[in-house]
């Protein structure tokens, strides 16, 4: 008789989850500030040029996901300049990027003249067939992007709620918004791997989303959405290997879930945090407003 | 003798080919409290963008404690609250509590996170524009009064010595704007705070502050607003806006 977990005996299965794991810890620490930047296109973006690269290291024999990385890096530093120097929108500038990716990623294909097992691996994602070589770069790459995002956490959060603020306040906005994209292009590089570059962006936006129907701060939205992530991977992953489905796809299916019942629960309780919030505002105007010398909170 | 905290000499600034400010000098003295007041393009917020260090003058400078202000250094001597600062994201996830905290991320400087100490402000400060109770608010959940001091708040933080603030009683209800100007009267009390205010609403602001600077382009007038006879200054200052007017009345 075959048990539930008898998954962990096989190494590639640790592997998976490992590299999983980390996976799910990257994408939301990136994709809050995207979402909430309301830039998360640029993970489609990374995403599109990543399969250019890839289809580069196929084609030349180089490791394709050190190609994918060097494209999106570069694809960074090009969105950047579209922006500052040429003054282009950056939806636009996105768009332009994507087209550039995808069509480099077409005609590259095409000269391999194969749509071959290895590029299908990268396009949806092959967690169960990871290398020990690729495990080490999701982990390197996983430690480089947490500890940027740890250090200037309080510069990623002053911008992205009000980026002019940040600013004039004196906070290195352009040099921090530098760090911020490359961070992005690394984490959706080593992402893809897992899920698959057509799924890679849904890991970065989805639990984000699902954890913005109930965050009570920005604090609590980010630990939620590094929990639904992690649920996210860890759960998707067992049922695929259960059901004999696709990781990357059961992976997304779960976050997707996890949304919907999220935007659900409050359809269900229509904002019961904040119906609480505002009856205790009034009892306060009602009791203690008037003892308080300065102005107070009683104009709601 | 008073400190001058603010002293823009001949600022000169385009946008594209037109002219928006014409070789505009001002001083400003520690305590005061100046209204900037002119119609719409007359380069009010232009001029506040200025000094905060947002915008570069084609020509001119701006010195704050008598040190010329360069844009790319960081200046926590001033606070400024922008135009229509409660017209951010009203889903986003921050409270206020955070958002105040923010405003300290310039002064503490990068890799160094808030402690012990930058709570203790954040407290202080909100306890000083009456928002204490309403720390683990959300944002998106305060009225449009509560979140104008919430932003105030994050730039008192700082600890500024001047406080530039841009239209900041738009989108704001009669009853919150009266206290909006008794927490202004308080904070230049307790804590010596100059201010610079930019409104369209000349008889508010009259009403409100010490030293009025009517500006359409060129500064027109400057001074106490007893002496600021609305009239003159307005045919002057207003002269395009007061012609299109007599044109709808035709």
């Amino acid at each position: 008789m075959t048990g539930l977990f008898d998954f962990w005996a096989y190494t590639f299965m640790q592997r998976a989850y490992l590299a999983g794991l980390v996976v799910a810890v990257l994408c939301p620490t990136i994709g809050i500030y995207l979402v909430l930047r309301r830039l998360s296109m640029i993970g489609e973006m990374f995403a599109h040029v990543s399969l250019a690269g890839v289809a580069l290291g196929i084609f030349t024999g180089v490791y394709p996901l050190a190609t994918a990385l060097g494209f999106s890096l570069g694809a960074a530093a090009v969105l950047e300049t579209l922006r500052r120097t040429y003054r282009v929108f950056t939806d636009l500038a996105i768009a332009i990027i994507i087209s550039a990716g995808l069509s480099l990623a077409v005609v590259l294909i095409g000269l391999s003249r194969a749509f071959n097992i290895d590029l299908y691996s990268y396009l949806f994602g092959s967690v169960l067939a990871i290398s020990p070589h690729d495990l080490w770069l999701v982990t390197a790459v996983g430690l480089l992007v947490v500890s940027f995002s740890w250090l200037f956490q309080k510069e990623l959060f002053f911008i992205a709620f009000d980026e002019e603020a940040a600013r004039s306040s004196g906070v290195a906005v352009d040099l921090v918004n530098l760090l911020f994209v490359a961070a992005t292009a690394l984490t959706i590089s080593v992402s893809m791997r897992v899920v698959g570059i057509l799924l890679v962006s849904s890991l970065i936006t989805v639990p984000v989303a699902a954890a913005l129907q109930l965050g009570r701060s920005f604090r609590i939205t980010a630990v939620l959405a590094y929990i639904f992530a992690g649920f996210s991977v860890m759960f998707g992953l067992f049922v695929s290997y259960h059901a004999n489905l696709a990781p990357g796809g059961s992976i997304v299916l779960t976050a997707v879930l996890i949304f919907v019942l999220a935007a659900g629960s409050r359809k269900i309780f229509p904002r019961g945090g904040r119906l609480h919030a505002k009856n205790e505002i009034l009892r306060h105007s009602e009791n203690e407003g008037l003892q308080n010398h300065t102005p107070a909170a009683e104009d709601c | 003798m008073r400190l001058p905290v603010l002293d823009l000499d001949k600022i000169t600034f385009y946008y594209g080919d037109r002219m928006v400010l014409d070789r505009v000098s001002l001083t400003v003295f520690s305590g005061d409290f100046l209204g900037i007041v002119g119609p719409n393009g007359s380069g009010k917020s232009t001029l506040l963008k200025i000094i905060a260090g947002l915008l570069r003058p084609a020509a001119g400078s701006v010195r704050v404690f008598g040190v010329e202000r360069e844009n790319s250094r960081r200046e926590t001597r001033i606070g400024y609250v922008a135009q229509n600062v409660t017209s951010f994201n009203q889903g986003f996830p921050a409270t206020v509590e955070e958002i105040v905290l923010a405003g300290l991320t310039a002064s503490l400087g990068l890799l160094r996170r808030p402690g012990r100490r930058e709570r203790l402000l954040v407290e202080e400060t909100l306890e000083s524009v009456g928002l204490a109770d309403l720390r683990e608010r959300l944002i998106g959940e305060l009225s449009g009064g509560q979140q104008q001091r919430t932003f105030i708040a994050r730039a008192l933080v700082a600890e500024p010595a001047l406080l530039l603030l841009d239209e900041p009683t738009v989108g704001v209800d009669a009853d919150a704007k009266d206290k909006f100007y008794e927490l202004l009267a308080t904070l230049r009390r307790e804590r010596g705070l100059t201010l610079l205010m930019v409104s369209h609403d000349v008889g508010v602001v009259a009403e409100q502050v010490q030293n009025i600077a009517c500006l359409n382009g060129k500064l027109y007038f400057h001074g106490p607003p007893a002496e600021f006879r609305a009239e003159d200054m307005l045919c002057q200052a207003y002269g395009s806006a007061v012609r299109i007017l007599h044109h709808g009345d035709h």
